[in-house]
């Protein structure tokens, strides 16, 4: 699986090398961090776990102009994090992500594919998450509400959980501007999950998933320096799995504002609400009996993040965040806090 | 606040005899507001400058004398602003809209100074009808930070860009935009010069220089 690894990550950079050379580069950016924290949850099954830790982190973007009225930007990221106490462990993590935007015939395609991993998470083990997307909307629109059609798909590989998952999507809807201090689009999404972990019965299949859902978001401009976007997502999930059912019902509805008043200064408040109801499985009760009533989830969480740079290279970056999960079945109850301090350079 | 009020005062029929006679001012008062609406017009200010401040003034109760204040000290700024306009290139097709007259005397009310004025005024000249966004864009990149120069060649491109002037006012969130993404404020002033003869929208501006 390694070979595989290091297979993408060349197969991107040669891709990226094989762009037209009349590519205009903007500067790089190259960030350096690191900070600690401490991070305390309370998972299923389990008793609270408080964990301090330290990080570094580094990464580096290029982005720059195609010949043809086009763009490109291209970034690498890994970081380690040492957790302390009781979990004692180091985790690593990398990405790499590649964007695209260019005329295409009559249209305007916009492409991006990441790569993530990790050769050590705490709760995976080797983990890859190659991530991919195609937007393509019609270039010379000149209607204020514009088509446009999304591609989107995924691969999830964890070496030591069964949530391996396959991903492949289409959204296709409206987008408008009616001005350029608001921005909303309306999608119609139907995906296909497959699970190739997940065994659900003698035959050899496979728990497969549709997933169809209507996706509603906003976004704009407050006076000049604040900006905010909200994105609701709402649907059903049917699966071919029967112990556990999956069909279900769901609802995300998440939340961003930020807002930089003077050029040292960064605020960001972010909120996500999801609601999940289970069509065809009951709560458990904590020795496992049915309670009677719909398995029904609801997950609340918040993030803030305050930064301060005295000169536009060196940051000072505070961020807290916080999620609790309740369902009247145990199983699916939990919460987690997390607070961290990092310092940042940009050169 | 004197485009407000300008704007305010075109859909007004109320001239400045009507608001005079309605005013309650004493005639002492009325007459040296009407001596300095007529030097206001020997010196060629549109009438329509001037009343909206006589108009917010009787209409909020001020004391008379400070309203007579208020208006000296607009006509004195519209004088300054029109000497400034008149001695840039093509400054005079920035003053042929009242309302970019106006704008030009708001922008030295606020507190910039005339070379300030002169020097967007410049930037502005060869697109007259963006002057009013290019002193919108030129102070509030200013007020977030950025140093004199850049904000300068920046409302420089942004006029000689494809970008309509509605849509200047959104390029001080690429800056905050690039800022979390910690790109250092000069190295996202060479992006923004490099982009804006490129994009043909602040959409595609946006693509252009941030993720």
């Amino acid at each position: 699986m390694r070979r595989l690894h290091f297979g993408w990550y060349t197969l991107l950079l040669l891709i990226f090398l094989s762009l037209p050379v009349s590519l205009y580069a903007l500067d790089p950016v190259i960030i350096l961090g690191g900070g600690g924290g401490a991070a305390w949850f309370k998972e299923p099954d389990s008793s609270a776990t408080f964990a301090p830790f330290s990080e570094i982190n580094g990464t580096l973007g290029y982005r720059g102009f195609l010949s043809d009225d086009g763009y490109y930007a291209i970034s690498l990221y890994g970081g380690l994090r040492y957790y302390a106490d009781e979990i004692n462990d180091l985790e690593d993590e990398q990405l790499f992500y590649l964007e695209l935007g260019t005329p295409l015939g009559g249209l305007d395609l916009e492409a991006e594919a990441s790569f993530s991993s990790s050769f050590y998470n705490l709760d995976r083990g080797l983990l890859l998450f190659p991530d991919w997307r195609v937007k393509l909307t019609p270039g010379e629109w000149t209607h204020s509400v514009t088509p446009r059609g999304i591609y989107i798909g995924s691969y999830r590989f964890e070496e030591d959980a069964v949530t391996d998952k396959l991903l492949q999507g289409v959204r296709l809807g409206v987008e408008a501007e009616p001005s350029i201090r608001f921005a909303w689009y309306a999608d119609f999404l139907a995906a296909y999950e497959r699970f190739p972990d997940q065994d659900i019965g003698p035959g050899g299949d496979v728990r497969q998933d549709g997933r169809y859902s209507l996706l509603l978001g906003a976004d704009g401009i407050i006076g000049f320096f604040t900006s905010w976007e909200i994105e609701n997502e709402t649907g059903v999930r049917l699966s071919n799995a029967q112990q556990p059912e999956q069909d279900r019902l769901f609802s995300e509805l998440d939340g961003t504002i930020r807002f930089s008043p003077l050029q040292e200064v960064g605020l960001e408040v972010g909120a996500t609400v999801r609601e999940e109801y289970y069509l065809h499985r009951d709560a458990l009760s904590e020795d496992g009996s049915p309670t009677g009533s719909a398995l029904q989830e609801t997950s609340l969480s918040g993030l803030i993040r305050v930064d301060y740079t005295p000169n536009g290279a060196l940051y000072f970056v505070l961020e807290g965040g916080a999620g609790r999960s309740f369902s009247r079945d145990p199983a699916f109850e939990g919460w987690s806090s997390r607070l961290s301090l990092q310092v940042e350079y940009s050169f | 606040m004197f485009l407000l009020t300008a704007i305010l005062a075109f859909g007004s029929d109320q001239g400045l005899s009507d608001l005079l006679d309605r005013s309650g001012l004493d005639s002492e008062i009325a007459l040296e507001v009407r001596e300095l609406f007529s030097e206001a017009s020997s010196a060629g200010v549109p009438e329509e400058l001037l009343l909206p401040r006589l108009q917010e003034g009787v209409a909020k109760r001020i004391a008379p004398r400070r309203i007579l204040r208020a208006l000296e000290d607009d006509l004195e700024t519209l004088l300054s602003a029109r000497a400034v306009l008149r001695s840039v290139e093509g400054g005079r097709r920035i003053l042929e809209d009242t309302a970019r007259w106006a704008r030009g005397a708001n922008f030295l009310a606020a507190g910039r100074s005339e070379e300030e004025l002169r020097v967007v005024a410049a930037a502005a000249a060869s697109r007259p009808e963006s002057f009013r966004q290019a002193t919108v864009l030129y102070v509030s990149l200013l007020n977030w930070g950025l140093d004199t120069a850049s904000v300068v060649e920046i409302v420089e491109a942004a006029v000689d860009s494809n970008l309509s002037p509605e849509e200047f006012s959104g390029i001080p969130e690429l800056f905050a935009l690039a800022r979390r993404q910690r790109v250092r404020p000069d190295r996202m002033v060479r992006r923004l010069l490099a982009a804006l003869p490129r994009a043909d929208s602040l959409r595609e501006l946006r693509s252009m220089i941030t993720e």
